[in-house]
């Protein structure tokens, strides 16, 4: 399934000023009606916005929406009408009751996704039509009337074409902020959960901080959008909320592409103008919706906005073909990169792990001192993808404890145990896959909290300015890891070896005191891993332990400081590799019966010339 | 505890409904790791088409439900085809088409049977029954006994049939079943077929006591989906346990607070998942590599 | 097993040349090739990641595959499709064993016979497969989930046996197993061997191998890069280096 990135590299100016020529002289070319449908569709285009920030760009499955709008439109019409205040004062309210809102839906999200999340805010979306419909102070199925023109320094807004201006002020700036906050560091991070929420987590992202904040964005649009049409129509009724108009409003965000903000104001201009075209034939306009949203799910994901990336217009690159994987050169962002605190050191205390009554791991001990490289191998089903996850905060060990840097780490989550200084690569590669290269390294090069999100509002000049300064890093690291001919690439697309580098530069990024590496040679060729050898060795030199778990003997044996071999979920041999390749109860439980393979049991000399041998080939 | 006991009936009714929905949801979901957004629009297919039958062709009810069973089971056939690009696909992407699909379903139906509804006359005209003071409706008894016994074949037929147990083995495992010969197309196409014709039952049943018109779909698509999760998704115990535990609370909330019963049930809910996200028996998740 | 009456199973050698598996830009095999005559048991070893389990894969249809010849006898399987080729004869033993946990042992078993009639012949198989695995007979009703790792395997080497194959293809049946365990397998594939059931084995537990098998092929980086005898093979320096890095 090919998705097409947020952000893109430039806008091209010219077609900004042609769009915003248009849209200011808009009101001049059409009659009242017309512009009455616009000023509808340009509420929808805020809806949309919003939707697509919770939907595209966190893939937070928010079907409650619609009562986003709802609350906005309502609290801001029995404000102004029962309480009598003001629009504008009306309008803040209205506006925090929808953050509540958002905030309240967005809460199952941290405890469900997918499909449980979709049911549910569907359900809340339910409850909020149930209320306006029933609700006496909602005056039930009559709706409220009398909403009051908002005032606006002596300009008349009961004119549908002055209006239209206002709404194109708050639709503009809607559109730069959520462009904005695409572009930096809130909406990598987003976009970063949306890909995999459990690499995301695991590199220092507070998830479910994020997934709140994904459903106020979209509660304040959805707030806005409502005061707007309450000021528009000056009338709300349940009529205008209902589960059909959340549904048109996903097909708008569907159809637009909902991973690209313009793409969901596309989808609404076309549906709003098509709703009205159709408005006489309005089952036959749902029939045709309908068939839209399922020919666009199977044959366009991307909706509108890609459709010039499917056609094969635009820009379409072969990773492989673009540049080269050059050399590991450490510099300066290397080492910036680690963490100043130094290597930390990990002490494994009899842990256990059962899965459904099935023993993964049983009383494993292990101690890793700071600043080694210790090898962790064992047969497959031994158990020691398993014990990295314990270690990276993924599972949480049925016994025992571990503590890193001299910190009991067993009941912190993998956030904060990124936060404090461990990172990890993964067997199976879970790179951000939608992101460019850069953009993955970039988001773990970002350490600041996902909850000082509010700096968007109070400082944005900070935001820009830290987005500058990361920008400036990622480079060198880019280049010091020889991967920035590829910076512009989705990782997809690269070969497989550049992104275990891409995923090794990552984990580097987040600065950490302890690196857990998990199979970064499977699918190496052997130049490649002398070089992964490298770059291991050069960032532990820098100050920084390492846990490689690993089936490639070749490379353990002349890397590691100390290995431990994994059988049947526990340790059976800890030492040096010497002693532990020598020891017959590693042999048996790599080879079989070690009694019947005494030929293949190495003696101390071979051992000994073999170390030796490694470590001249990768020194040369 | 007179009035609370006829509720109580009247909610295990609903109930039997809405286990009838979740159970063709779990089933799909079982089978094939497709979440069938459409499913509640299939059932309402399916209640118009036994109204069709019953009423303008005046057929006798089994007979309608019978047929709008197996017209509604062809339907999912042809449904099955045009998503199958979806199956275990992004969850996202899926959870769209098929709501996509549930607006064409609703839409065609205002378009063939129009948009103003029909109400369904009982089929039994017998008085309503008297058990310890409470008058229970022998359509009421009816429905829950064909609930029961829906539910027994249907087990039955995932457990002592080769071709259930086979749709059973291609949930579990998709490539293992492919290596011992199974046809793992087919069995999905089979649990789709199956699953629409479960909802035809459910709608056909719902005929007679709710309203049967476009939205009809949505209404019990939604109460029979949260019933599914509540029980714990693609389980089919809990498919049982949380409709009848939906329809109770449903009937209990419509007694207490009238109109907002929806409010109450999905707040309810809402707070529920979050407490116990897999559900009271937890989910049967299918193989996704 | 017994000979086979009820339908002409293609009896031939399988040949596999110039085998390659792509999964997306991954290469796991590249031009491989090699034979299993009837009746040969054969080993596959090499370290995790040399594209072991992707042949095997391959070869059942279940993986992207490219091939000069995939012939099991007069067939050519590059054209049979993966829920056919266990009609071809060919039997699969998945690595991870793969059993269909919330299903009974018996009922995993008969779906080992899916592609069959359940006849008495049919009848007949199970009957073998419980006097060669009497724990499972035992554990018959018993959801294959709740079996024991070793018990599990034995269930996926007994479901295999149900479509009466004459090729076994073995994906790492000592996985997770303990030693013992290891030993009863093997005294499993000795019995299989013994009546004439040829087995593709792959492995990364070398002694078992060697120990099941006439010949072997020594796989890194997805290529055969050797293959001997498995007698020979044993006292090889060359296996010790792939496996403990010496």
């Amino acid at each position: 399934m090919s998705r097409r990135p947020l952000t893109r590299s430039i806008a091209r100016p010219a077609l900004w000023v042609v769009v915003g020529v248009v849209l200011l002289a808009l009101p001049y070319t059409v009659g009242p009606y017309p512009i009455h449908v616009v000023d509808v569709t340009l509420v929808f285009a805020v809806l949309a916005i919003g939707l697509g920030m919770a939907l595209g760009l966190a893939g937070q499955i928010n079907l409650a929406q619609i009562a986003f709008f709802g609350i906005g439109a309502y609290v801001l019409a029995i404000v102004t009408t029962d309480a009598g205040w003001g629009f504008w004062a009306a309008a803040v309210v209205s506006l925090l009751a929808s953050v509540v809102a958002g905030l309240a839906v967005g809460v199952p999200a941290l405890r469900v996704q997918s499909h449980y999340l979709g049911i549910v805010t569907l359900g809340l979306a339910l409850a909020f039509t149930s209320w306006v419909t029933n609700s006496s102070v909602t005056q039930g199925a009559n709706g409220i009337s009398n909403i009051p023109v908002p005032p606006l320094l002596g300009v008349d807004l009961s004119s549908e074409y002055l209006y239209y201006y206002l709404e194109l002020v708050v639709f503009v700036a809607g559109l730069a902020f959520a462009l904005f906050v695409v572009r930096t560091r809130l909406g990598r991070r987003m976009r970063a959960m949306r890909d995999d929420a459990i690499a995301a987590g695991a590199l220092g992202a507070d998830v479910r901080v994020l997934r709140l904040l994904a459903f106020t964005v979209s509660s304040v649009y959805g707030g806005v959008a409502g005061i707007l049409y309450a000021g528009l129509i000056r009338y709300v009724s349940p009529d205008s909320f209902t589960i059909s108009t959340m549904f048109l409003l996903l097909a708008m965000v569907v159809i637009g592409g909902r991973q690209s903000i313009v793409g969901c104001v596309l989808g609404a201009v076309v549906l709003s103008l098509a709703r009205e075209w159709l408005t006489d034939f309005a089952t036959y306009a749902q029939l045709g919706y309908g068939l839209v949203v399922v020919l666009a799910v199977v044959f366009a994901p991307t909706g509108l906005a890609g459709l010039p990336a499917r056609l094969g217009l635009g820009r379409r690159r072969d990773g492989a073909e673009r540049g080269a994987l050059h050399d590991f050169v450490p510099g300066p962002a290397t080492a910036a990169a680690v963490s100043d605190a130094g290597p930390a050191d990990l002490q494994v205390e009899g842990i256990g792990k059962t899965f459904r009554g099935l023993r993964a791991l049983h009383e494993v001990r292990l101690s890793v001192p700071a600043g080694a490289i210790k090898g962790v191998v064992g047969p497959n089903g031994s158990g020691k993808t398993t014990l990295l996850n314990v270690v990276s905060g993924l599972y949480t060990p049925s016994t025992g404890e571990y503590a890193v840097g001299g910190v009991r780490a067993t009941a912190l989550g993998p956030t904060a145990l990124s936060r404090h200084g461990v990172a990890r690569t993964f067997q199976n590669l879970r790179l951000f896959a939608d992101l460019t290269v850069r953009d993955n390294v970039l988001f773990a090069l970002d350490r600041s909290r996902s909850a000082a999100s509010a700096e968007y509002l109070v400082w944005p000049v900070g935001v820009v300015r830290d987005e500058r300064r990361l920008r400036a890093e990622a480079e060198e690291l880019l280049a010091e890891f020889g991967i920035a001919d590829f910076a512009d690439l989705a990782p997809r697309s690269l070969p497989y070896g550049i992104q275990r580098r891409v995923e090794l530069a990552r984990a580097v990024a987040t600065g950490p005191r302890i690196l857990l590496l998990d199979e970064p040679a499977a699918g190496l060729n052997g130049q490649e891993v002398a070089q992964l050898a490298q770059i291991v060795r050069t960032i532990r030199d820098r100050g920084v332990t390492v846990v490689l778990v690993e089936h490639n003997m070749g490379l353990v044996m002349s890397l590691c400081d100390e290995v431990a071999v994994l059988a049947n979920g526990s340790v059976i041999a800890d030492g040096t590799p010497e002693q532990v390749v020598a020891d017959p109860a590693v042999v048996e439980a790599y080879l079989g019966d070690s009694s019947q393979l005494r030929d293949l049991v190495p003696d101390q000399r071979t051992i000994r010339e073999a170390a030796g041998d490694d470590a001249e080939e990768v020194r040369a | 505890m007179q009035v609370t006991l006829q509720t109580l009936v009247g909610g295990l009714t609903l109930g039997a409904i809405y286990a009838l929905v979740a159970l063709g949801f779990s089933l799909v979901y079982r089978t094939m790791g497709l979440v069938n957004f459409a499913h509640g629009q299939v059932a309402m297919i399916g209640a118009f088409t036994m109204s069709t039958f019953y009423m303008t062709a005046k057929l006798p009810f089994v007979l309608a439900i019978g047929i709008a069973v197996v017209v509604t089971a062809v339907l999912g056939l042809v449904i099955e085809r045009v998503l199958r690009p979806l199956e275990g696909k992004d969850f996202d992407l899926m959870l769209i088409g098929t709501i996509g699909f549930g607006v064409m379903l609703e839409a065609l139906a205002v378009v063939v049977w129009g948009a103003t509804g029909r109400a369904v006359p009982s089929p039994l005209h017998t008085a309503p029954l008297s058990v310890a003071g409470l008058k229970i409706q022998t359509y009421s008894l009816l429905v829950l006994v064909v609930a029961l016994v829906t539910t027994a074949m249907l087990v039955g037929f995932l457990h002592r049939t080769r071709v259930g147990a086979a749709m059973q083995a291609v949930a579990m495992d998709p490539e293992a079943a492919t290596s011992v010969g199974i046809h793992v197309g087919r069995s999905n196409a089979i649990a789709f077929a199956i699953g629409a014709g479960l909802a035809a039952l459910a709608g056909g049943l719902a005929g007679p006591m709710l309203y049967v018109n476009a939205t009809l779909g949505s209404t019990i698509g939604i109460k029979g989906f949260a019933a599914a999760i509540l029980g714990g998704f693609g389980n089919i115990t809990g498919a049982i346990v949380g409709g009848l535990g939906i329809g109770v609370l449903d009937a209990f909330a419509a007694g207490r607070f009238g109109g907002y019963s929806d409010l109450v049930v999905f707040l309810l809910f809402a707070v529920l998942i979050m407490v116990r996200p897999t559900g009271i028996f937890g989910e049967r998740t299918v193989n996704r590599a | 097993m017994s000979t086979d009456t009820d339908r002409a199973v293609a009896a031939g050698t399988l040949q596999v040349q110039n085998l390659g598996v792509r999964y997306g830009g991954v290469t796991a095999v590249e031009g491989s090739s090699f034979e299993v005559a009837p009746g040969e048991c054969v080993g596959i070893i090499g370290a995790n990641g040399a594209g072991k389990t992707s042949t095997l894969k391959a070869l059942m249809g279940l993986a992207p595959r490219t091939a000069d010849a995939l012939r099991l006898g007069e067939v050519d399987l590059a054209r049979v499709k993966a829920r056919h080729v266990v009609r071809h004869g060919i039997g699969y033993v998945p690595e991870g064993r793969h059993v269909f946990g919330g299903l009974s042992v018996r009922t995993n078993l008969e779906l080992g016979a899916h592609s069959r009639r359940w006849d008495d012949q049919a009848k007949a198989t199970l009957e073998e497969v419980y006097t060669l695995f009497p724990v499972l007979r035992d554990m018959r009703e018993r959801l294959a989930g709740a079996l024991s790792g070793g018990q599990q395997q034995m269930l996926a080497i007994g479901r295999a046996l149900m479509s009466r194959p004459r090729l076994l293809l073995l994906d790492e049946p000592s996985m997770g197993l303990s030693p013992k365990l290891v030993g009863e397998v093997l005294d499993v594939l000795q019995v299989l061997r013994g009546r004439g059931l040829a087995m593709l084995l792959v492995e990364q537990n070398a002694w078992l191998t060697f120990e099941a098998t006439e010949r072997c092929l020594v796989m890194q980086n997805g290529e055969v890069v050797m293959t001997g005898r498995s007698a020979d093979l044993r006292h090889d320096p060359a296996v010790r280096r792939l496996y403990l890095g010496l």
